[in-house]
């Protein structure tokens, strides 16, 4: 099946099975090794990216349905401008270990921030988060980055606007 | 308070860019990808394999037993085999491996492979092992037996006025690393390269020098590993070598990716154990003498059972002074996937024990659940059950004060216990037991616990782990050693301590790839060693590195230098450690460890130092009870840990609540059963491992308190965490309910139980 | 209508019902209707039961609309069950909706699962049945005959577990949530789960009723994970319409209630902890609502 679907702002047309995963069509068509594969059932958040805006479990979704897709993977969230206060938010409480799934933790982060209502408590940090297995940290420190980013004015509205800008580039 | 940027993980950066390369990550030409038969009975007879001739075999590589040169795992006892010969003696133990460039032609083949069995009678309870009839190891299926004694029993038993009796069970535990195992073998003309997500490169080095009999170079790389826990101890070893044997005959790299699926049900857990132990006690709660007899199922192998074995024994007694003791240990054989390292490694199933027991102590008695722990705990100068006399960093009483201070412990008990009464009472009647919607039953438990820091015994001086520092052009002194990074911050914890030994800033230490043609044998990554055992030769090596350059300054001035804060002073002579350094790059430094002369150890007669040091902690649990649905859950979780002195702070923290998370899971959540020898789990829907949900409040605290032969004081860390965790936990319940718990995991239901 | 042929599976992607039910008209094979993926996505093997397999997400009408109309919600079946959590009418007046389907899974499963994929799996423990049950959904079946979908409640669907009465070649397009008729509703929605995030259920109980005049005037009950098929638990029901709520009344209902349901023992949970604990929610629900009334 031929496919034509927007990765991180490019457009690729692939030739691909139809019940192909977008995690192998991430991984290994396209070189986008950010994303993770811990468990192949949606159960871990290891292999979450955006997919039109929204944080879905790339190992459940076929390809059969991305054609016109817009997806962002870790790879391109590095190009935005809220990516390096989240990073330091992150490096800066200690919070990574084997790393392994933090991928899907800074996309399901992007994510959160951007849909996030005011103000934000632990409890809702939790909940959005429990998608995201992490077998390391205990999640503590990964959690107070989060409510540290959560906290700050600017980081919110610059999220909106690289928000904004992502998804107006492809129009 | 403030974050140090001292502490900041160098690797941290690269992992959240989603730059870091993990082994599935790497683009490898020509790949082949591996394949496992397994057997599907816990133990049978291979009587026959069959390749179906309607199927191309040229479009596969296939390797049997009868393949391989010298078919044992190089371990401990060398029994399991790379593939099954005869006797396959687990549900999913390989017996063929295949591979070819395409998942499905493998799928495919292995459809046309028909193996023929005859199922055999197996061993599948750890209590009959012992007088089974089925033989799995030896002539009684024991793959070590301990006892270890230390004064007088009979003098406990007369003196005691009263005796208490436990028997506790302690379940499976899997170490679920969010990357499955994942090896890739290549080959080269006389060689095989192996790289992967791998704890101990030497050991898969190891067993493939030896499966190849020495008649191909081997060279094992490191990878940056997505969490190992134990996990990639051992079993590594055995991937590799199917890997190696199928890229050696195919001429193709080839690799084993474990599906979660396949790595829950075939690789290795935490031992389950049994014990039944009874304490001698005066009435007051003074432990006089205990009698312990514990069992490990082991599996059907016995990779490194031995050890744990050793670990769990010598860890009975826990933080306590018990002046009579005999310890009975035995580690059996059974038709299960053999167990291997995990984080603890015997540790958590011993400390368990021994807390159950206290708990039942203190109420069999009706005494404070604390006072009978702050009764017995063991100080300065007095004895291990293996007589070891502990002279230094001593920190069981410290812990322990600390952690019931800082958590209100005794007052926190007091309201919860009337905050349950009405609770209880009316649960008991069988009626609604809440009066508002957010009534909950409320516990707080406490335990203390330690680990030995490094090997067990004479182990570090078997293994004498080796380091080499080299100066590079640039003037920066490049670590070379075999421990490796697997989340747990070594690399950071690396360049920190040779910065701070050598004065210099800690960007300027390099650690270098774990390649084993390059890396000398430093010695296995596990047994909480790394910072201390391996830190140490960093700190020799900085040493010896300033007293080289101190020479070598002055044969080249005839003039004395001083060393301080990264610069060589000789009156108006300043010389920074950089400038220095690129004079003279050449220079490498080796370093040997040994046990200071003062740690002795008999590991026939179970006398001495069974530990250079221990790291002491002790931890409270505030646990809520949902009393409709009897949900457990731990929302307050405080913990003292004393390792020596921290070498990364901040991430000693983020040991602490990680390992803990693992504990209380251990405790609450985690549950596998072998039904029929067969696992009844195949991932995180249905092996349940905490989410963000289940995580409690965590206030960690670390005290100080120098080992004298650690860098900078520092002692174990990576393991002591989750040992304490889980005691900790159920001691809340018997806190609520007042009643026995021995076993875990405690689900809702066994608490449920405990009313209908 | 495009039409994609790979490994003898035939993909279809109709843009709109019209489409759809053209499709469904013409072939003579077996058709399969996915939509969020999530479950086909975890179970290989349900792949070698697909010959042809029908995109509904690529219907707008199934997988995007949401509706207010003035007996109720119209929800496309394969709207993303975030689209149904984040509506804020829904929210509003079918709290008890929102709040079991933000305990499925995690946010990246709500974000692809739907309501019609966890009804035609018809899985005991299907996280959204009980509280549809609770709320008469109105199950809208295509394709449309005369321009009209076949209307069925909710409770006829299910035949027992992982089993429906939908015939082949017949999809669930929508779900009406009729707005209860009541006053003074009080609503309550239980899961238990080994753990919260990421849990399947060990059992779950959604209630829904109203007072009048002191008495329960309507009571609806389902319990989710201890029965073969999530139904009504309408001996309980009936025990408590027309009745004041009081203790005795409570304790009838409870046993009742654990008389009425089957639970069996798999690796979540054993018959005695559901049967008992599905009875202690029930009693929970309304000593709740005996204390707030």
């Amino acid at each position: 099946m031929k496919i034509v679907l927007i990765v991180n702002r490019k457009p690729y047309k692939i030739n691909v099975e139809p019940k192909r995963r977008l995690l192998d069509i991430l991984r290994d068509d396209l070189n986008f090794i950010g994303t993770k594969e811990g468990c192949g059932k949606g159960e871990c958040g290891a292999c979450t990216v955006l997919l039109n805006g929204r944080r879905v479990n790339s190992c459940l979704v076929p390809a059969f349905q991305l054609e016109g897709s817009t997806v962002i993977t870790v790879e391109g969230l590095r190009n935005w401008k809220v990516f390096k206060p989240i990073e330091r938010a992150f490096i800066e409480n200690g919070a990574v270990q084997c790393g392994f799934c933090f991928p899907g933790f800074v996309i399901s982060t992007v994510s959160f921030l951007k849909e996030k209502s005011s103000p934000v408590t632990l409890d809702k940090i939790k909940t959005a988060f429990g998608g995201n297995i992490c077998r390391c940290t205990g999640y503590t420190k990964i959690l107070a980055a989060i409510q540290e980013l959560a906290d700050q004015k600017d980081i919110i509205d610059q999220i909106q606007e690289d928000w904004k800008n992502e998804f107006n580039a492809r129009k | 308070m403030k974050p140090n940027p001292k502490n900041f993980r160098v690797d941290a950066a690269e992992k959240l860019h989603g730059k870091t390369q993990y082994i599935r990550d790497e683009k490898i030409e020509g790949l082949w990808y591996g394949a496992t038969i397994r057997s599907p009975y816990p133990r049978a007879r291979i009587k026959d394999i069959q390749f179906n001739p309607d199927f191309d075999w040229d479009t596969v590589t296939v390797v049997t037993a009868k393949d391989i040169l010298n078919n044992y795992v190089s371990m401990l006892e060398n029994d399991m085999p790379f593939l099954a010969d005869k006797i396959t003696n687990y549900y999913g133990e390989a017996i063929v491996i295949l591979a070819g460039p395409k998942k499905d032609n493998l799928d495919e083949a292995k459809k046309h492979i028909k193996i023929q069995f005859e199922e055999l009678p197996a061993i599948l309870d750890m209590l009959e092992s012992e007088t089974s009839d089925v033989k799995i190891f030896g002539t009684n299926n024991l793959f070590k037996d301990i006892l270890i004694k230390n004064g007088d029993l009979e003098v406990a038993k007369k003196e005691a006025d009263e005796i208490v009796h436990i028997e506790v069970r302690t379940g499976f535990q899997e170490q679920m690393y969010m990357e499955p195992q994942g090896i890739v073998a290549l080959p080269e003309k006389d060689r095989v390269v192996i790289r992967g997500s791998i704890q101990c490169p030497y050991y898969v080095k190891g067993a493939l020098d030896t499966m190849f009999d020495g008649k191909k170079e081997i060279t094992v790389i490191h990878v940056p590993t997505g969490g190992a826990f134990g996990g990639k101890e051992d079993y590594p070893s055995i991937i590799a070598g199917h890997a190696a044997l199928l890229a050696v005959k195919s001429g193709h790299p080839v690799a084993f990716f474990f599906d979660r699926e396949e790595d829950i049900q075939f690789t290795t857990k935490r031992h389950p154990s049994y014990h039944n132990d009874t304490a001698y006690v005066t009435k007051d709660g003074k432990i006089l003498g205990l009698d312990i007899q514990m069992v490990l199922d082991s599996g059907a192998y016995c990779t490194l059972s031995q050890v744990v074995l050793a670990r769990a024994a010598l860890t009975a007694s826990n933080c306590y002074y018990i002046p009579n003791i005999r310890i009975r240990a035995k580690a059996v054989a059974t038709n299960i996937v053999p167990p291997g390292a995990f984080r603890g490694f015997g540790g958590p199933q011993a400390v368990f024990a021994i807390e159950m027991l206290i708990e039942k102590i203190a109420n069999q008695l009706d005494l404070s659940p604390v006072d009978v722990r702050r009764k017995n705990l063991i100080g300065l100068g007095q004895q291990t059950p293996t007589g070891q006399i502990l002279k230094y960093s001593v920190s069981g009483k410290e812990t322990f004060e600390d952690v019931l201070e800082r958590s209100d412990f005794e007052i926190k008990y007091l309201d919860f216990k009337k905050n349950n009464i009405p609770i209880l009472e009316k649960l008991s009647k069988g009626e609604y037991p809440k009066q508002k919607r957010s009534d909950v039953l409320r516990g707080i438990g406490i335990a203390p616990s330690q680990h030995g820091a490094g090997f067990t015994g004479t182990g570090e001086n078997v293994i004498k782990g080796k380091i080499r520092v080299e100066i590079n052009k640039n003037g920066q002194p490049v670590i070379y050693s075999a421990q490796t990074e697997m989340g747990q911050g070594e690399v950071t914890a690396f360049q920190i301590i040779l910065s701070e030994a050598l004065q210099i800033r800690r960007d300027d230490v390099i650690v270098a790839e774990v390649n084993t043609d390059f890396v000398p044998n430093s010695g296995p990554t596990v047994a909480s060693r790394s910072t201390m055992v391996v830190g140490s030769l960093l700190v020799d090596a900085a040493n010896e590195i300033i007293r080289e350059f101190q020479n070598r300054l002055k044969e080249n001035g005839k003039i004395d230098f001083e060393y301080r804060q990264g610069y060589f002073y000789s009156g108006e002579k300043i010389i920074s450690f950089k400038e220095t350094a690129k004079m003279y790059s050449d220079l490498k430094v080796e370093k040997q460890y040994e046990h200071p002369p003062i740690i002795q150890f008999d590991d026939v007669k179970w006398k001495g130092d069974a530990y250079p040091t221990y790291s002491w902690a002790a931890a409270v649990a505030e646990v809520e009870v949902d009393p409709v649905t009897f949900e457990i859950k731990v929302t307050k979780f405080y913990t003292t840990h004393e390792i020596g002195k921290a070498i990364n702070y901040d991430q000693a923290v983020a040991q602490i609540q990680g390992g803990s998370l693992q504990g209380i899971g251990y405790a609450l959540y985690e549950n596998i059963r072998a039904e029929n020898g067969k696992f009844n789990v195949q991932g995180f829907s249905d092996y349940i491992i905490p989410t963000t949900t289940e995580m409690p409040d965590f206030e960690v605290s670390i005290l100080e308190n120098p080992y004298p032969f650690g860098p900078f004081g520092a002692k174990g860390l990576g393991e002591l965490p989750l040992v304490g965790a889980a005691p900790a936990v159920v001691s809340a319940l018997w806190m609520i309910f007042g009643r026995e718990f021995n076993e875990i995991p405690v689900l809702p239901e066994d608490v449920f139980s405990l009313f209908y | 209508m495009s039409l994609m042929q790979e490994n003898e599976i035939k993909f279809y992607c109709p843009q709109n019902i019209n489409e759809l039910d053209q499709i469904i008209k013409t072939s003579k094979e077996k058709l399969t209707f996915v939509a969020g993926t999530t479950d086909l996505m975890a179970l290989e093997h349900e792949w070698k039961k697909i010959n042809n397999l029908v995109d509904l997400n690529c219907v707008k009408e199934l997988s995007q609309k949401i509706e207010i109309q003035s007996d109720g919600i119209l929800i496309g079946a394969a709207v993303p069950m975030s689209g149904i959590i984040n509506h804020s009418l829904i929210k509003d007046k079918f709290t008890i909706l929102v709040e079991a389907l933000q305990q499925v899974g995690s946010e990246q499963i709500q974000n692809r699962a739907t309501l019609g994929g966890n009804i035609i799996n018809a899985s005991p423990a299907g996280d959204s049945l009980p509280v549809l049950n609770v709320l008469n959904a109105q199950l809208w079946i295509g394709p449309q005959k005369n321009g009209e979908f076949e209307k069925i409640q909710v409770s006829e669907i299910m035949s027992g577990p992982d089993e429906t009465t939908l015939k082949t070649n017949k999809y669930i397009a929508y779900v009406l949530f009729p707005f209860p008729e009541g006053e003074n509703l009080f609503w309550y929605f239980r899961k238990v789960g080994q753990r919260e995030a990421l849990a399947i259920s060990k059992l779950s109980l959604a209630v829904l009723g109203w007072f009048k005049n002191g008495k329960i005037e309507n009571i609806r009950i389902s319990a989710g994970a201890v029965t073969a098929q999530v139904k009504r638990a309408i001996k309980t029901e009936s025990a408590l319409i027309n009745k004041e709520l009081n203790e005795k009344l409570i304790d009838e209902a409870r046993k009742s209630l654990e008389d009425e349901i089957a639970p069996i023992t798999d690796i979540r949970s054993n018959v005695e902890y559901r049967k008992q604990i599905c009875g202690e929610l029930l009693r929970d629900a309304l000593f709740q609502v005996k204390l707030e009334n």
